[in-house]
């Protein structure tokens, strides 16, 4: 070898040298595949004086080959089929050598090196000829097959990387979610204000998902409520919400066929209906559209969806239960007033009567009753006194006993006889009460001086007169229930003299009907007992009497209205 | 926990709102209050300067959402500027920047604002 050529050898060596230490150091920094892939067309093109160039991209999927990036003239279709068995042995081919690569000749590719990585085939760099034909030397192929692994070892590199990356951002975005979900939760536990949490949960769903169009159905007191909408032109029908509640599957994504089932999610433009947990086992749903930037919904979306719609329907519904309870507690208060109003119309305490003791008392149950009585005294010292019962309970009851009450007190400054007063209350309780509403009613008037008792009994219990040695005697004389028809024929009177140590009672049914736990009654014949047995002590004795027998047989507190006047002509 | 507050200035021909603290769900209200106040004042031309702002949630940023189509029939945009690294990634995990501009600077939108008019 001459010295010239010695120093050119060892020149281009150099060269060779040089280019692949700036290749590598090139191919280190980069983790993009394409730009990897363009920089060996380049280096190699350029090195060998070559003018065309392709990367074939091995596709696992169909076994071909991708023309991926190709440089300078050439006819390659987008997808060859390469046999790599000729490439068991050596790297690197010249395409004309092997029959089964002469293909790819015809179209100028004269060499190509394969492209891999830990034995694991990624492609060919596939060359053409050099300029002017120059057969491409042993020392070039070693070069471009250096080259190759470099490059093969960075796409491997990048491929990792950009794995990790991909990884990381999927990461990124399950923090994301999980950092949305702790807000949300956070804000929701914070606020009783439902129009508040459905904002929330509106901007939720439009900033992590791009969600504009939804809906939310929930069941309340047997009846389907969408309790938040957004982009819906009109809202759903209660049969509609039906429908999509009773739906099986939590996940539900609406396609032709469910369209054609419910042609309105189609107008809705719904896309998807996703089951909601609700923990007191009553279904509720949320509708979807589709996210305005595009993308599908995938998997991941599913459960952030339904975490999302879980935590807004638990917020929405602590906001009804709280107002479900602010509303008893406001009923319960108004209960409250209208008892004490319905006490007041009860009279405060006895008169004095000549040749009369008394003894009243109403203990109402613990919802309001319709247990009424009075004693009220007139100018010569005369007593009238009155007991009711109005069917059933509750604020309706208290109206009517109210009402009577008030049409007794106008009625008795008049000095009008009994049947035609009582036949006037009947014909007025008629005319305010519905056909279902009666009032059993006893009145009487005692005259201190006569020493009589004149009374009507209106379909009362009829009270007891106890007389010593002498049968109990029962004031039924009367008509029918005030308020059952109106005024026919007149009510009956009846009087009856009273002799001193007479005991008369007046009773409601809270006192016969109390039940003991057997679901026995207390009944009439244990209260002319225990009258009978107490007839020789004063009123007010006789009644505690009575109480404590009823209180000891049903025990307390009363279910029904308890209502006893006790009254001894002295 | 930073206290969140919105300040608004105008600056030539756009409102400059600078948000400051945490803008979460509980936050979200507030800002949306501030946009709707812009809307009906016809103020459609919008920079979210956000170098005070300190963490988005995704209520936050369906504030946006929100009103981004009112301003932009009005012609209007919501530009966004000046994002801390932290707060940009979750804008960008989300895929905003592909609906929204986001920019590093206040003069990059109010010159986006004057080439879009």
């Amino acid at each position: 070898m001459t010295l010239s050529k010695e120093i050119h050898s060892n020149q281009k060596y150099r060269f060779e040298l040089e280019t692949l230490l700036d290749t590598s150091r090139l191919l280190i920094e980069s983790h993009d595949v394409d730009f990897i892939l363009n920089n060996l067309l380049l280096i190699s093109m350029g090195k060998l004086l070559i003018n065309r160039a392709a990367v074939l991209w091995y596709n696992p999927r169909d076994r071909n080959h991708i023309v991926k990036t190709k440089k300078g003239r050439h006819t390659l279709p987008d997808s060859v089929s390469v046999p790599k068995e000729p490439f068991r042995e050596k790297n690197s081919l010249f395409c004309r050598d092997h029959s089964s690569l002469s293909f790819l000749a015809d179209h100028g590719i004269e060499l190509l090196v394969t492209i891999k990585n830990n034995e694991r085939h990624l492609g060919f760099l596939a060359l053409g000829s050099k300029i002017g034909n120059q057969p491409v030397s042993s020392q070039e192929v070693r070069i471009l097959e250096s080259l190759v692994f470099m490059s093969g070892v960075a796409i491997a590199n990048s491929e990792l990387v950009e794995e990790l990356r991909s990884t990381n951002r999927k990461l990124d975005y399950k923090v994301q979610e999980l950092f949305t979900l702790f807000d949300l939760s956070k804000a929701f536990n914070a606020s009783v204000d439902r129009e508040e949490i459905k904002r929330i949960f509106k901007f939720t769903l439009l900033g992590q998902l791009f969600i504009r169009r939804f809906f939310l159905i929930i069941r309340r007191n047997d009846h389907p409520i969408t309790v938040t909408r957004n982009g819906l032109d009109k809202p759903l029908t209660e049969p509609q919400m039906e429908e999509l509640l009773s739906m099986d599957e939590s996940i539900v994504r609406v396609d032709d066929e469910l369209l054609r089932q419910y042609p309105y999610l189609g107008e809705h433009q719904i896309h998807l209906i996703l089951k909601l947990h609700n923990e007191g086992g009553e279904p509720a749903i949320i509708g979807l559209g589709r996210r305005a930037n595009g993308l599908d919904f995938e998997q991941t979306d599913f459960n952030f969806l339904i975490s999302v719609g879980n935590l807004a329907l638990m917020s929405i519904q602590k906001t009804y239960l709280l107002e479900d309870q602010i509303e008893k507690e406001r009923m319960e208060e108004e209960l409250h007033i209208a008892r004490s109003i319905q006490q007041k119309l009860l009279p405060d305490k006895t008169p004095e009567i000549p040749n009369l003791q008394i003894a009243a008392i109403n203990i109402p149950s613990y919802q309001i009753g319709g247990d009424y009585y009075d004693l009220i005294r007139d100018d010569h010292g005369n007593l009238t006194m009155a007991i009711a019962d109005v069917t059933g309970k509750g604020v309706p009851a208290s109206l009517l006993m109210a009402n009577l009450q008030s049409i007794l007190h106008i009625l008795q400054p008049f000095d009008i006889g009994m049947v035609e007063a009582t036949g006037q209350i009947n014909a007025l309780i008629y005319q305010n009460t519905p056909i279902d509403k009666f009032i059993s009613f006893f009145w009487g008037r005692f005259d201190h001086e006569k020493r009589t008792l004149r009374y009507v009994n209106a379909g009362h219990n009829p009270p007891v007169l106890l007389r010593k040695d002498h049968d109990p005697i029962l004031l039924s004389e009367g008509g029918v229930l005030l308020g059952a028809m109106p005024t026919m024929t007149p009510y009956e009177e009846a009087e009856i003299p009273l002799e001193t140590g007479d005991l008369l009672s007046l009773y409601t049914d809270g006192i016969t009907e109390a039940m003991n736990d057997g679901n026995e009654e207390f009944g009439e014949s244990r209260l002319m007992e225990c009258l009978k047995n107490n007839l020789d002590k004063d009123p007010h004795a006789i009644l505690e009497a009575v109480i404590s027998e009823v209180r000891s047989f049903s025990g307390e507190p009363f279910a029904d209205d308890f209502t006893l006047i006790v009254c001894k002509v002295t | 926990m930073s206290t969140f507050d919105i300040r608004t200035r105008s600056k030539s021909d756009a409102i400059v709102l600078e948000i400051y603290g945490e803008l979460d769900a509980h936050t979200a209200p507030r800002l949306e209050k501030e946009l709707k106040k812009l809307i009906d004042e016809k103020f459609v031309n919008i920079i979210v300067n956000g170098s005070s702002l300190d963490y988005i949630s995704s209520a936050g940023l369906g504030v946006f959402m929100a009103y981004i189509e009112d301003i932009r029939l009005q012609k209007g945009d919501i530009k966004i500027t000046n994002l801390k690294p932290k707060v940009f990634n979750v804008f960008d995990l989300l895929g905003f920047p592909t609906l929204y501009d986001i920019l590093d600077s206040e003069e990059e939108a109010h010159s986006r604002f004057k080439s879009s008019s």
